[in-house]
């Protein structure tokens, strides 16, 4: 068995009342590339946001690498090697192409403010090399000649590139995709597949995604994981969630049998 | 109906702006400064213009109607513009109405009326005279659209010439001796003949700019060895040596209004970091400004204030990391708001120091509402900086020190982060940015030059009050950099230059300053949003990169030949 990246242990999150994700487990292993589906409001971005930082558990632990990680803020948890996107793209969408991916790359980056002013030489030497990632990343995605490009003026699949270049940027181990395919026709969820599985193999790095479009979830997943009303409902391999009931349950209504 | 609302909008508009500018007093001011001498008067342009500008609009604005239609509206309109200053004047006799409208006196009738009597008659000429100028109007839309903006330069370069007559008159003087701007100007106003050339001069340059442009800018490109004006050495050293000449070429009244200038001009660039860098709405910078001051007040004053009479020249890094102290513990509490907030706690801070420097507690030390006295002027070996063009190029050098550390800041990491930020703070946040601390950081480098600007104030006034340091300094600053172009330094620059230095040059209208003020905001507002001269994004994306000389980009390996291309 490969060694355990991240780990959900009963993650718990409400808000006031409302329990949005209720004693969650998962885990993803290093390299893995797992999906988290499930029906609208299940739970699923809330359990990406617990990931990264922006909320802080109810309850259950979140362990990376072993390390509990749950309620740290969430640029030092960005800087431990967890990269993410979001399902509405947020870029920085005043700034140019280039400089998007330039700040995905904080968690690589040492020099400070007095290295900026005096111009150390180490601080020429890291801007040069952000310069050089970036432009690495935004070729590796096919955007190196939108480099000088506003954000926001780019195509919506553009976006979604860009957005995912950002977070490749800073080298993350693991990446966390918030329906990455949302928008997109039939060719380009496929030729996001194979960008997907390129990427893993190019890389290893982890991926955790939600995802609405079912043929995306059962090419690329190694696992799945089903959230429902913020419990999960099953995990498995794709074929053995495609088959089983409960899930089908979940998703087509109680009257749907096999 | 669409026209007919247009229509009356416009004229609506026209008269209350000219009932506006008549009973508040500017038309009568503004009456006493000639432009084209005993010809024009700034308050007949601001008299006229109304009718004129509504003819202009209603006959441009399209119409399905008959030719002669149009031309009536057009009329009817600068009547209406008209009517409502013309029943006021009419009444103004009748009734007592000095107590609304102090500025309602008979000398605004007499102006109005061109002084014809009886009074009924003048009137009405005033009124018969809004459709005299709306048929100019209508005249002024059939020329075509480049001999109309020929005119309006023209009229633009008269106006602007005689209104800093004493700008041109003592440079002239200067480099002539004797009186050489009585050939232009009679009494702060353009002579009938100079004006003539003026508009023939401005009208066909408009006219011929692009032409010029062209023919001119092949030859000196020819002229000078390739590439050598994009790499902006020659331009920044060009520009150099005109501001190291200017007070000699200005003279000392000039000066003292160029170093005022130089003054706000750092406070904005400082201030810049946190409001146009890092997008945090600083409305308290006079804090720091305050700080700086009363710090070379009290250690190197002579007077009964002064602690240590130290030289000026040790305190100032002292203002300037007290105030960076200040600014550090400042942005503590308040650094996790977010806008209109942060404007307003801050705010707060600047009141609170005004406060304090007033309060009897602290009066032993910083002497209270009577301030300090006996600042001596900066001096360095013996050599002492007495006056203002000597001042002014300490100024200069702190300028260019702020400029510097702001470039290099705005194009690294640090500045990045303070972009990421004023985008989008939690996406930035999870982007590994520890926002808190470089929100803190932003507000600490930016209080720098503010305690910068206040220890030279404090040495170049010589006594410092309390009353020297109200929110209004912090309001002034924040307007430089709002109408200049939030983060551009040459925004910063003309805005410094129009906020500080106009009005400095134009102080009989001071009355009005605030005015000017706010008409500016609210039509950049609307018609540039941006700012006078903004900044493109994309150029500060490189930073330092490998074409600045280092050889940074080989050591990490290039997988394609894209890439190398830098």
């Amino acid at each position: 068995m490969a060694e355990s990246l991240l780990t959900l242990a009963s993650l718990s999150k409400s808000f006031g009342g409302l329990h949005a994700v209720k004693g969650v487990e998962l885990e993803v292993e290093k390299g893995s590339i797992i999906s988290i589906i499930g029906p609208n409001g299940a739970g699923k971005t809330t359990v990406f946001n617990c990931i990264s930082g922006i909320y802080e558990p109810t309850d259950g632990a979140i362990l990376w690498k072993n390390r509990s990680i749950g309620g740290m803020a969430p640029d030092r948890i960005a800087h431990l090697g967890i990269a993410r996107t979001y399902q509405n793209i947020r870029l920085f969408s005043h700034l140019s192409v280039l400089e998007n991916v330039m700040l995905g790359q904080e968690r690589l980056l040492r020099t400070t403010w007095l290295g900026a002013i005096f111009g150390t030489p180490r601080s020429r030497q890291e801007s040069g090399e952000v310069l050089v990632r970036a432009r690495d990343t935004l070729e590796y995605v096919g955007l190196l000649e939108l480099e000088d490009r506003l954000a926001n003026e780019l195509s919506y699949g553009d976006q979604r590139r860009l957005e995912i270049a950002r977070a490749i940027a800073g080298k993350p181990e693991l990446l966390l995709l918030d329906e990455p395919t949302a928008g997109m026709n039939d060719s380009e969820s496929r030729s996001a597949i194979g960008f997907f599985q390129q990427l893993r193999d190019d890389t290893g790095i982890t991926l955790l995604l939600i995802e609405h479009d079912m043929r995306v979830v059962m090419d690329l997943s190694d696992r799945i994981a089903v959230l429902n009303y913020g419990e999960k409902l099953a995990e498995g391999l794709p074929e053995e969630i495609q088959t089983n009931p409960q899930v089908i349950e979940a998703y087509l209504g109680t009257s749907a049998e096999i | 109906m669409d026209r007919n609302k247009f229509f009356l909008k416009v004229a609506g508009i026209a008269a209350l702006a000219l009932v506006y500018v008549m009973f508040t007093g500017m038309v009568e001011t503004f009456g006493g400064r000639d432009i084209i001498a005993n010809v024009l008067n700034l308050g007949q342009i601001l008299m006229y213009l109304p009718p004129f500008i509504v003819g202009y609009l209603v006959m441009r604005a399209e119409a399905p109607s008959s030719t002669l239609v149009r031309y009536l509206t057009s009329i009817g309109a600068g009547l209406i513009a008209n009517t409502p200053a013309a029943i006021v004047a009419l009444f103004m006799e009748r009734v007592q109405m000095r107590d609304t409208f102090a500025n309602a006196s008979p000398n605004l009738v007499e102006f109005m009326t061109l002084g014809i009597q009886p009074l009924g008659v003048g009137i009405l000429v005033f009124w018969l005279m809004g459709g005299l100028l709306a048929t100019f109007g209508i005249a002024f839309s059939f020329l075509p659209q480049g001999a109309r903006r020929a005119v309006i330069t023209a009229f633009a370069s008269i106006v602007g010439l005689a209104l800093m007559s004493n700008l041109f008159g003592q440079i002239l003087r200067r480099f002539f001796g004797g009186r050489p701007d009585r050939l232009l100007f009679s009494a702060d106003a353009l002579r009938i003949s100079t004006s003539l050339i003026v508009f023939v001069f401005a009208a066909v340059l408009t006219q011929y700019q692009p032409l010029l442009r062209k023919q001119f800018g092949r030859h000196l490109t020819s002229l000078l060895p390739s590439g050598i004006l994009e790499s902006g050495h020659v331009t920044n050293g060009l520009g150099l040596i005109v501001l190291l000449a200017l007070p000699w070429v200005l003279g000392v009244f000039l000066s003292e209004v160029l170093a005022n200038v130089g003054l706000f001009m750092l406070m904005a660039l400082g201030l810049n970091i946190a409001v146009g860098l890092a997008g945090l709405f600083d409305l308290g910078y006079v804090t720091n400004f305050a700080v700086g001051a009363y710090l070379v007040g009290v250690l190197t004053s002579t007077g009964p204030q002064g602690i240590g009479q130290f030289n000026f020249w040790l305190i100032v890094p002292i203002s300037i990391v007290a105030a960076m102290f200040t600014g550090f513990m400042l942005a503590l509490p308040v650094v996790r708001m977010r806008g209109d907030y942060l404007a307003i706690a801050t705010l707060g801070f600047g009141e609170i120091i005004r406060l304090l420097a007033l309060s009897d507690w602290f009066a032993p030390l910083i002497g209270g509402a009577q301030g300090v006295l006996f600042i001596p002027k900066p001096a360095i070996l013996g050599f002492s900086f007495q006056t203002p063009q000597q001042i002014y190029y300490i100024i200069l050098a702190a300028c260019v020190v702020v400029l510097f550390v702001s470039r290099r800041l705005d194009i690294s990491r640090t500045g990045r982060q303070w972009r990421a930020i004023r985008e989008d703070e939690p996406v930035a946040n999870a982007m590994g940015i520890d926002v808190t601390w470089v929100k803190t950081l932003a507000f600490t480098l930016s209080a720098a030059s503010g305690g910068l600007s206040g220890a030279i104030f404090a040495s170049k006034l010589g006594t410092i009050f309390p009353h020297s340091f109200q929110l209004l300094i912090s309001v002034n600053v924040l307007c430089i950099i709002i109408i200049g172009g939030m983060a551009s330094i040459p925004g910063i620059a003309i805005g410094s230059l129009l906020l500080v230095g106009v009005p400095e040059l134009l102080r009989e209208f001071s009355e009005y300053r605030y005015l000017f003020y706010g008409l500016l905001l609210i039509l950049m507002t609307i018609y540039r949003p941006n700012g006078m001269i903004p900044v493109k994004a994309q150029q500060h994306s490189r930073g330092f990169g490998p074409e600045e000389g280092s050889d940074a980009g080989k050591t990490v390996p290039l997988p394609a030949p894209a890439t190398t291309v830098t």
